[in-house]
């Protein structure tokens, strides 16, 4: 009996895990209420060691606000995971033009590079 | 009269000045440099831990409890200094975790748990006179650039802190298109270029001689030294240490002592890039738009090879007052690299341009490797003097503040403008011991003032010894300088026996006199087997290296690179200094560091909606 609880206990802590994760997800993309879509963003993989090293990746900026600046936008950190360059990532946007840029970094410049051309996408 | 003894001192200094590569004493606007903050290298200390140290009289059972206050974990207490060693709970960070702990009143200090890294410092053992590669506001000897020496602490290309990333350039070949390299140097025999399969096995071409070794026949030890910039062997507890501490080096003979040609120059760069160099060092320049030049420069790019140039020594702006080529040339696999002295002032000889030359690198009192030792002479003893040949100390400028120069003369009151004699045939020789040399080779300053084509001048050699003009290597020369020290010059090659002679004739007619012949800074320049000798020299043909050198290592670092990134990272890599701002396109000084953190920005960036 006491071997049963414990399994369901396990059972419990990793469900809520799993709702934890939807909802932090939902929430990031969407920001709130309204329509959101699914973007694809993708770019060419730098071809410095570091970044595409453990302690390196890349991080997706974007905004509503054309020009804007990096430090106030939404991220996205795409780090570099073991084998596999990332050069892609998903963002939820909501209904409207949202303006997007992508840096390197590395542990040897954790600020990472200066920012991709900004492109723009109208989300439906 | 007077103007004569004017004319002589000052031809006279700027006839050996320009011996050391042009480093010409003209005075020019020095611009002072403005102490730069470099950032660190990060991170360097543990993100999530802090060392925290509390007041004497803090219990340790409310120090445990002070750290759970703040959600952390107690990890250990550090004895004997009191530290307690804090683990931060997630999301804290170290900034202001260090912000909450400083407000307890009972806390005395808090600091980050730094980490350390055993730091690449080389153990050659002149490694501490290479300011350029990590300047400790050290003295450099034998230095001939006196301006900021000693100049100042961290004004250096943070050489040691990327060497903790990358010190070996093995993967990208690095030709040194020069005077030739003595590749048997203690310092460079292992750093060599291998081209045996490919036909070469002296890891090079002399394109002079045209044959398969670019060993300086002429003791023109300008090649070697710029290629000890770029490789001499590190950590190998001799001489100097290379900006690679392993490399390999392509030598290509395009320079004589007396220059070098298009077709040469040419030929060098067509070979370095059919033979696999990735990275081309010019520390060579020319005054004329050359378009079969312009057109290998190109071929270079075409093929993915960066060409690393000096930008001259005339202290010009390249941009207006005169063109120097290669450095003019506009390809973007070109960059041309201004000299900057031990404080990061630009160079007093160093040209610049605000749209032609690209970045500044040390290039003053730069020790690297040298082919051989070299003879110098001052006519003090061992000379067998006939005539009216006499060794003076001569005081070219009179009251001026010019030493007196250690003179061979005739006739003897040569520095007070006497005249030789009639009828004269005096010879001055002295016997050297040349046995030990691959090459050996005769240089010394003259004035000569001679009755034309009826009184000469002379210079001869001997290997057996004895007065060399009764032998048959004689040179002469009849007419005048002009009050001008011209230099003059004896290939010893087939001299290099244990009694080889050399010496000076002055032989007249019986009419006209004038005023005769003087000579001064005797030398003779060899090369040695297994040199290990080093030397001290000022010039962009030394800055030139320091860059060649450091775009291999990025090059080796990120072995994706094209060209054009590793370029980009040279150049905005560099550090900002003010020495540099407005007369050169990026207003940086080359920094290693600074080039290995660089990263390009993404490109490529594109959306889908899904």
């Amino acid at each position: 009996m006491k071997i049963r609880t414990s399994v369901m206990l396990v059972y419990s802590v990793a469900l809520v895990t799993l709702l934890g994760l939807a909802a932090c997800g939902g929430g990031g993309g969407g920001g709130g209420s309204g329509t959101t879509s699914s973007v694809q963003v993708s770019w060419t993989a730098n071809r410095e060691t570091a970044v595409n090293s453990p302690g390196g990746g890349y991080k997706v900026y974007y905004s509503s606000t054309a020009g804007f600046n990096i430090a106030s936008a939404n991220v996205i950190d795409v780090p570099y995971a073991a084998g596999a360059t990332p050069t892609s990532t998903t963002l939820s946007l909501l209904t409207g033009t949202h303006y997007i840029k992508v840096i390197a970094y590395s542990t040897l410049n954790p600020g990472g590079s200066t920012p991709s051309a900004e492109i723009a996408i109208t989300a439906p | 009269m007077r103007n004569i003894h004017v004319m002589r001192k000052l031809v006279l200094i700027s006839a050996i000045v320009g011996l050391f590569f042009g480093a010409v004493a003209t005075a020019v606007s020095v611009q002072f440099p403005v102490r730069q903050v470099k950032s660190l290298p990060a991170p360097s200390y543990v993100v999530d831990e802090l060392l925290v140290k509390f007041k004497p009289h803090v219990a340790g059972r409310f120090k445990a409890q002070a750290i759970e206050t703040h959600g952390d974990r107690h990890i250990r207490e550090l004895t004997p200094n009191g530290y307690v060693h804090v683990k931060l709970k997630p999301g804290t960070g170290v900034t202001r975790g260090m912000t909450l702990y400083k407000a307890d009143s009972n806390i005395e200090s808090v600091q980050p748990n730094y980490i350390y890294h055993a730091t690449a410092v080389p153990n050659d053992i002149d490694y501490g006179q290479m300011w350029g590669l990590k300047n400790t506001g050290q003295m450099i000897s034998a230095a001939s650039y006196p301006t900021n020496n000693p100049g100042v602490a961290g004004q250096d290309m943070d050489m040691e802190a990327a060497w903790d990333h990358v010190k070996d350039c093995n993967s990208r070949v690095v030709a040194v298109l020069d005077s030739g390299v003595n590749y048997t140097h203690q310092d460079l025999a292992a750093n060599m270029w291998d081209g045996t399969a490919a036909g070469f096995p002296n890891h090079g071409f002399d394109f002079l001689d045209n044959d398969n070794d670019p060993m300086p026949q002429d003791a023109y030890g300008h090649g070697t030294h710029v290629a000890g910039t770029i490789g001499a062997v590190g950590n190998n507890n001799l001489g100097t240490t290379g900006v690679c501490w392993q490399a390999k080096i392509m030598a290509l003979r395009v320079l004589s002592a007396s220059g070098g040609t298009t077709a040469a120059i040419t030929q060098g760069v067509n070979f370095a890039v059919a033979h696999g160099a990735k990275v081309i060092n010019m520390s060579l320049s020319g005054s004329t738009f050359d378009p079969a030049f312009n057109t290998e420069i190109t071929n270079a790019r075409n093929n993915g090879v960066i060409v690393i140039v000096a930008a001259g020594n005339e202290a010009n702006n390249n941009d207006v007052a005169s063109t120097v080529y290669p450095c003019n040339f506009s390809q973007d696999n070109l960059i041309c690299v201004a000299a900057l002295d031990q404080a990061y002032a630009l160079a007093t000889f160093s040209n610049f341009g605000a749209t032609s030359v690209d970045v500044g690198a040390p290039g003053v009192n730069a020790k690297s490797a040298w082919p051989g030792p070299t003879i110098s002479d001052d006519f003090t003893s061992g000379w067998t003097l006939t005539g009216a040949f006499t060794a003076v100390s001569c005081d070219l400028d009179g009251p001026g503040p010019v030493a007196p120069f250690r003179m061979l003369v005739n006739p003897a009151n040569w520095c007070a403008f006497g005249s030789y004699a009639n009828n004269a045939n005096d010879v001055a020789y002295k016997t050297f011991d040349l046995s030990s040399f691959l090459h050996a080779r005769l240089g010394f300053l003259f004035f000569l003032d001679t009755q034309l084509n009826t009184d000469f001048a002379g210079t001869a050699y001997k290997s057996s010894g004895g007065d060399p003009f009764s032998g048959m290597n004689i040179t002469e020369v009849s007419g005048t300088t002009n009050n001008f020290a011209v230099e003059g010059s004896a290939d010893l090659n087939n001299c290099r026996t244990a009694t080889c002679s050399v010496g000076f004739r002055l032989r007249s007619d019986a009419a006209i006199i004038d005023f005769g012949l003087g000579i001064l800074d005797f030398q003779i320049d060899t090369v040695e087997m297994n040199s290990n000798v080093y030397q001290v020299l000022n010039g962009t043909s030394m800055a030139s290296p320091h860059v060649a050198g450091l775009a291999a290592l990025i090059w080796s670092y990120n072995p994706s690179y094209t060209y054009p990134d590793v370029v980009n990272s040279v150049k905005n890599g560099g550090e900002p200094i003010a020495a540099l701002s407005g007369i050169t396109t990026t207003g940086r000084a080359v920094n290693a560091m600074g080039s290995l953190r660089y990263i390009n920005p993404p490109s490529g960036v594109a959306v889908v909606i899904q």
